[in-house]
């Protein structure tokens, strides 16, 4: 028999329910007004319901506008920049942690400095290193400087404390069934692994799929750009933003996200909790 | 012998030929344009490609916020583009760099370009003593927008209508807007300010001049936002938006979703207005006890100084400010050669704006437009203003005093 549900349950859903609006609310007034004409969305601005499922807004994103190749350059720079961060902090995170090297503190707080200093402060030698291997109005920079500069850092820290954590004990258990350095690696400490690699990787995506700075520096054509820049460019000639599209854009760029979430939301908490990240 | 000497001079020919043919030019060009205005960019940077078959012109972009941000770090990295738009206010910050062109002996050696045909007054903002550093594509005075059918259902005369009796000043101005707002409670009367606080140095400064105030003083080493004329003008925005007929700052109550009777704003915004579903059309500001002066916009084409093809650069240039080339750009940006503006050429480019109120609101302006002179670091002292804003307007704010405030702070950026 199912236990019967508190009779203040229900008050405290709704309690909960409110107190998401402030929240819900943007994300629904942006899809709602992907559906809406430029006139209709500041007309009357709460308004969650369109008069009508306009798609009018999306075929003219994806046709005057070069938002399909955003679209895809910031989804594989993203899925690299994830799966590349993933592998570096895994090994790097282990060595830090377990092997011992002379100037391994060194390296590790060197490491670490990558993710003190600020972009800006970076922009400059950053540019001329790309500009003498001639990578400038590519997408090797972005990659690159996501991989190895501070969300790197932060990820093969991340790894660093996780493995710290494990009990040394696993090791040497292994270690006398015969399995080497790489075996422990591979076959004892990776699969204890996965929560701190999956919040490592929800990092490394979403830093990536947000990226303005770099992107802005070192692109500049539309059909190369990534979608947070793509995103500043439906404007009139001189800047004004076109609000009908700029929203309907954003949506399409926030939905598989949100979905995703939705999706392996329990995975993603777990994940999170486990490896004491937190927002 | 003979024959290897000829198959020799062959080679080295070969060789030289296709040393000659590498000699080709590539020069960047960097904009900020988007949608049409970005295509008709690379349109005419093909053809001049095509015109000029040493040269080939690759047009790079980025979005309006970051633009100055990414040419910076592109000067500083060593990569410096060739040629460039530069909007008026980023102008001051290049010039102190100097990172720009001065064009002067090249447009006196070309024949083609008649500066005489720039108004004179559209060269100042460029001109540094005997330098040229840019010349202006863009001349672009802030005039009114206003919503045809809130006016007759508040049962009035349009602007238009007020100008053709001589009576369109800031009086009619706001009693045009108080009755709008009477007529129907669910809209606003009039605006003075863009929606992003950000661009507030937009309608309000045409209302400052009309009133006689200014933003700086001439030299552009005190701040005059206290004096007598700029107190008026906001003192007309504060008891606007106190009185409930203008939006509050940062309010999303834009001219396009037709809750709002009037606003100010340059010939692209027009472009916002393509799907409208009410009567609109367009007017001079309206007069103060200063007269009718309003804000003209700019910008311009320059050459970066670092440029390695200053020669070909400064070309481009020029046949992007050509007779020819204008007239395109025209349907974005009201020309600053006169031959041009005045032309029906220009008068029916937008296909939005009837000839007859574009020559009102923008050819009938221009004469007596004024461009807004800033100092190297605006972007600090804007960032004051803004900061103040939601102050200045609030109900029951003393303006003046709020003012003075401002200049307080401002006089302190302008000493540095």
């Amino acid at each position: 028999m199912k236990p019967k549900p508190h009779p203040l349950v229900w008050l405290w859903y709704a309690v909960m329910a409110f107190l998401a609006i402030p929240f819900v609310f943007p994300t629904l007034w942006m899809l709602s007004a992907s559906f809406k004409s430029a006139a209709e969305i500041f007309a009357s601005p709460l308004g969650l319901l369109p008069h009508s499922l306009d798609l009018g807004n999306f075929g003219q994103v994806f046709r005057d506008y070069p938002f399909a190749a955003q679209y895809y350059n910031s989804v594989y720079i993203a899925v690299i920049v994830t799966a590349a961060t993933i592998v570096l902090a895994a090994l790097a995170g282990y060595g830090f942690a377990r092997l011992r090297f002379p100037g391994r503190d060194l390296l590790f707080i060197a490491c670490l400095s990558a993710m003190m200093l600020p972009a800006e402060a970076l922009a400059v030698p950053q540019f001329v290193l790309f500009k003498l291997g001639g990578l400038i109005n590519s997408h090797l920079p972005i990659i690159l400087l996501q991989i190895f500069g501070s969300t790197g850092a932060l990820a093969v820290f991340l790894m660093r404390q996780h493995f710290l954590g494990l009990p040394r004990e696993l090791e040497e258990a292994a270690l006398i069934d015969g399995l080497n350095r790489w075996g422990i690696f591979w076959r004892v400490m990776l699969p204890l692994s996965k929560p701190a690699m999956m919040a490592v990787g929800i990092f490394a995506f979403l830093n990536s799929w947000n990226d303005y700075f770099n992107p802005l520096i070192y692109l500049s054509n539309p059909t190369q750009f990534t979608l947070p820049l793509g995103l500043q460019g439906f404007t009139d000639p001189l800047g004004g933003v076109f609000w009908h599209l700029t929203l309907t854009a954003s949506s399409l760029a926030t939905l598989p996200l949100l979905l995703a979430f939705l999706v392996a939301q329990r995975q993603f908490v777990e994940s999170l909790v486990s490896s004491g990240i937190k927002g | 012998m003979k024959h290897v000497v000829g198959w020799l001079l062959g080679v080295v020919l070969g060789v030289l030929g296709s040393a000659a043919a590498q000699e080709q030019v590539t020069l960047r060009f960097t904009t900020w344009a988007g949608g049409d205005a970005l295509t008709l960019l690379q349109n005419l940077a093909a053809e001049y490609g095509k015109q000029h078959p040493g040269v080939k012109v690759d047009v790079e972009t980025a979005p309006f916020g970051g633009y100055d941000q990414k040419i910076a770090v592109s000067i500083a990295g060593g990569n410096a583009p060739d040629v460039g738009w530069v909007a008026e206010r980023a102008l001051p910050g290049y010039l102190e760099n100097k990172a720009l062109l001065n064009l002067r002996p090249y447009v006196n050696a070309d024949s083609q370009l008649i500066l005489s045909d720039y108004a004179p007054t559209s060269l100042v903002l460029w001109s540094r003593g005997d330098g040229l550093y840019g010349l202006p594509f863009s001349f672009s005075p802030i005039f009114l927008y206003y919503n045809k059918d809130l006016f007759a259902k508040a049962g009035l005369p349009t602007p238009q209508e007020y100008l053709a009796q001589n009576q369109w000043n800031y009086e009619t101005f706001l009693k045009a807007a108080e009755a709008i707002k009477k007529a129907d409670p669910g809209v606003y009367g009039a605006s003075l300010f863009r929606p992003d606080p950000q661009l507030w140095a937009g309608a309000i400064l045409s209302t400052m001049y009309a009133y006689g105030g200014d933003v700086f003083n001439k030299n552009l080493t005190a701040c005059a936002l206290d004096s007598q004329g700029s107190v008026q003008a906001w003192q007309l925005a504060q008891g606007m938006v106190e009185g409930g007929v203008a939006p509050r700052p940062g309010e999303q109550a834009t001219f396009a979703s037709g809750r709002l009777g009037m606003y100010a704003d340059q010939v692209s915004y027009s472009a916002q207005l393509r799907q409208v579903n009410f009567k609109w059309d367009v007017a001079p500001m309206p007069s103060g006890p200063a007269g009718r002066t309003t804000l003209l916009g700019q910008a311009g084409y320059v050459v970066f100084a670092a440029s390695k093809h200053p020669k070909e650069a400064v070309a481009f240039l020029e046949y992007l400010s050509s007779i020819a080339a204008m007239k395109r750009t025209a349907q974005f940006f009201p020309p600053p050669r006169g031959i041009l503006l005045n032309s029906s050429t220009f008068l029916n480019s937008n296909p939005l704006l009837n000839p007859k109120s574009l020559e009102l609101a923008v050819n009938r302006q221009v004469a007596g437009a004024r461009t807004f002179f800033v100092p190297a670091n605006f972007a600090q002292i804007n960032d004051v203003v803004v900061r103040y804003l939601d102050r200045l307007l609030r109900p029951g704010a003393n303006v003046k005093e709020e003012l003075g405030r401002v200049c307080q702070e401002v006089n302190g950026l302008l000493k540095k």
